[in-house]
Parts: structure tokens; C-alpha cells; sequence
């Protein structure tokens, strides 16, 4: 009988391709007058398809990209690990950091989201239009009226594919973590 | 390696990481402050989305021609419209008062029109004709002219256009 710590295995190979499959959430306004492609390891903005660009933030984003490929890789090593017996207690201190960095890191994105757009809808009174922002998901619409002129901005948020991955890849890394103390 | 050293090396990597592409993003800049924040100075990035001419306060619209239908119940102009942004502009709706001798005619736009960045469109604005319009013969705005614009699935609506 394998020894293999299945579940932090497939954690852990989920982890690693987590950075190469692009943003976790999208926020357009217009059809492509702002575009902002989040991630926690990556935020791509274009104005009407202009990149804006600040090169400490790409370093640091590479940084962090680094950074969840290394937890993958330990996850994985932990979870292969565990099938010798001369290195179990190594396999278990590598499963238990390996298994719920990535929950934390959805979590504070998820939470630094929904901060962000909660204080944008509260500066509704702060300037002279409605903000109504959807959270997290959906569509609506801003407009503005000053001195004759009219400004009418549709707002759409998704969460992309890439977020579903990253969740199901933290949930079977707290399997695994559980499925490790059952071993 | 024990169980104990692992447990400090292991949160250390990640921090180590996010400090050395720190010092590796200021290293590939020539440890230049500035050229490490921004690529390129933001607000002269916002400001290439706006013709440079126009920002020195150029006119957009130009009435090009006028022209009244045979039987005289029907006036058209053209409008020159020069985008103003280096950004693809639908012009959605353009309407105007032009003032004649019988009172006023609105004119509207047409058929929707497409202007490349930074290029010219002429818009036809057309409408009944009461009376003989004061405006013939100059190539001035006439009053009240209204427009909405589509820029980037934005929506913008101007009224009285000086």
C-alpha cells in the first residue's frame, strides 16, 4: 500500500501551475477603458489598452510567484516524503507549512478585495456621484452628471477559472494536512 | 536537517525571495528610484491619450457644409469632428438648434459614426427646415448643440458645446 499523501500531492502540482494560469479576477470599466487583472501575484492594469507598468511592482509580483511555487514544491515534497519512513517527521513539518499558505493567501486577496471596494462604495459621499460597486461579482453602473456634460461608466467583475483552481487547490491542502495526521 | 532548523528555514525562503526581487528590481534600474517605480511617468501616459494639439486648445467641430433640399423642407450639415483622444471615438447621437426665420429646426445626427484615433469624421446632421436659417454661409456651430460619445464602452454626454 502506497504511503503517498495523495491529496497534498495534487495540492501541491495544483500550487505550482497556480501562477501561469493568469488573473484570478477581472475589473473592466467600459468595454476596455480600465481593465484591471488581479491576482495575489500579479495586477495587470490597461487604459484603453495601455499597459501601466511599475517595474518594482513586476519584481515584486515575481517575488511572490516565486513564493507559491515554493510552497507547492514543499507540499509536494512533503507528500511524497512521508512515504519513507526515515523522513516522516521532516514530511509533516513540510505538510504543515505547505498546507494552508495558499488559504491564507486567497483568504487576504479575497479580504483586501472586498476592503477596497467596500471603502469605494462608502466614498459615495466624498464625490458627486453614486458608487454602487458590485463585490466581487457582477455588473452596475456609474454615472455622473456636472455642468451639462453626462458620464455614464459600465462596471463588470469576475472571478476567472484561476480563482477556482487556487480554492480547490487550498482546500486539498487542509486534506491533506488532515489526511497527513491520519496516516 | 532536523525538524527544528527546518522550521526557521522554511518561512525564510519566501521573505528572502520577495527581498531579493526587491533589490533585484532597483539593481536592473541602476538603483534609480524613480525608473524603478514607474516605467514611464504616468500622467505623460495619460496625457498621450489626448492629441497634443488639442490640449493646446484646438476646435474639434467644424461645420463644413450646408445644404437644403430641393424642395426646401429639409436641411442638412456636415460637421468636420476632430477626435480630440489617440483612442477610438464613436460618436453615438449629435443634435443642434439651428435658428431660422420660422423659428428653429433641430438637426440630429444621422447614422452613427466611427473615428480612428486622432483622426477626422465628418458627421451629417440633418432636419426639417422651417423658415430660411440664419446660419447659412458661416461655418459657425450652431446653438445648442448636444453629443454622446462612446469612448471604451464609456458613455459621455455633452450639451451646449461653445
Amino acid at each position: 500500500m502506497t504511503r503517498v499523501n495523495v491529496p497534498g500531492v495534487i495540492a501541491g502540482l495544483l500550487t505550482i501551475t497556480l501562477p501561469f494560469l493568469g488573473a484570478w479576477w477581472h475589473l473592466t470599466l467600459g468595454t476596455d477603458a480600465l481593465v484591471v487583472s488581479a491576482a495575489p501575484f500579479e495586477v495587470v492594469t490597461s487604459i484603453f489598452g495601455e499597459k501601466m507598468t511599475s517595474p518594482l511592482f513586476w519584481w515584486f509580483c515575481l517575488g511572490l510567484k516565486l513564493g507559491v511555487i515554493y510552497v507547492g514544491v514543499v507540499l509536494l515534497a512533503g507528500s511524497v516524503l512521508i512515504a519513507s519512513d526515515d523522513h516522516t517527521a521532516i514530511a509533516d513539518e513540510l505538510i504543515r507549512f505547505g498546507s494552508t499558505k495558499l488559504m491564507y493567501l486567497i483568504i487576504m486577496f479575497v479580504a483586501a478585495l472586498l476592503i477596497a471596494i467596500t471603502l469605494a462604495n462608502q466614498s459615495s459621499g466624498l464625490v458627486p456621484f453614486r458608487i454602487n460597486l458590485p463585490y466581487l461579482i457582477g455588473s452596475d453602473v456609474i454615472s455622473a452628471s456636472a455642468e451639462g456634460a453626462r458620464i455614464t461608466i459600465p462596471i463588470g467583475m469576475k472571478l476567472t477559472w484561476a480563482f477556482g483552481a487556487a480554492v480547490l487547490a487550498a482546500m486539498l491542502g487542509i486534506v491533506a494536512r488532515v489526511y497527513q495526521k491520519k496516516m | 536537517m532536523n525538524v527544528k532548523t527546518l522550521r526557521i528555514i522554511l518561512p525564510l525562503v519566501p521573505m528572502i525571495l520577495l527581498v531579493a526581487m526587491v533589490a533585484a528590481a532597483f539593481a536592473a534600474h541602476g538603483w534609480d528610484v524613480e525608473a524603478t517605480l514607474f516605467a514611464e511617468d504616468p500622467a505623460r501616459k495619460m496625457e498621450n491619450l489626448i492629441a497634443p494639439d488639442v490640449m493646446a486648445g484646438g476646435d474639434s467641430f467644424k461645420v463644413s457644409d450646408i445644404s437644403i433640399s430641393d424642395d426646401g423642407r429639409k436641411i442638412s450639415l456636415e460637421v468636420e469632428f476632430r477626435s480630440p483622444l489617440n483612442v477610438p471615438v464613436t460618436v453615438k447621437e449629435l443634435s443642434a438648434d439651428i435658428a431660422a426665420d420660422g423659428g428653429s429646426s433641430r438637426l440630429s445626427l444621422q447614422d452613427e459614426v466611427k473615428i480612428l484615433p486622432n483622426k477626422s469624421a465628418t458627421l451629417e446632421i440633418a432636419g426639417l427646415l422651417n423658415g430660411t436659417p440664419s446660419t447659412m454661409g458661416t461655418t459657425q456651430l450652431p446653438p445648442n448643440l448636444t453629443i454622446k460619445l462612446e469612448i471604451g464602452g464609456i458613455i459621455i454626454e455633452m450639451a451646449e458645446i461653445p
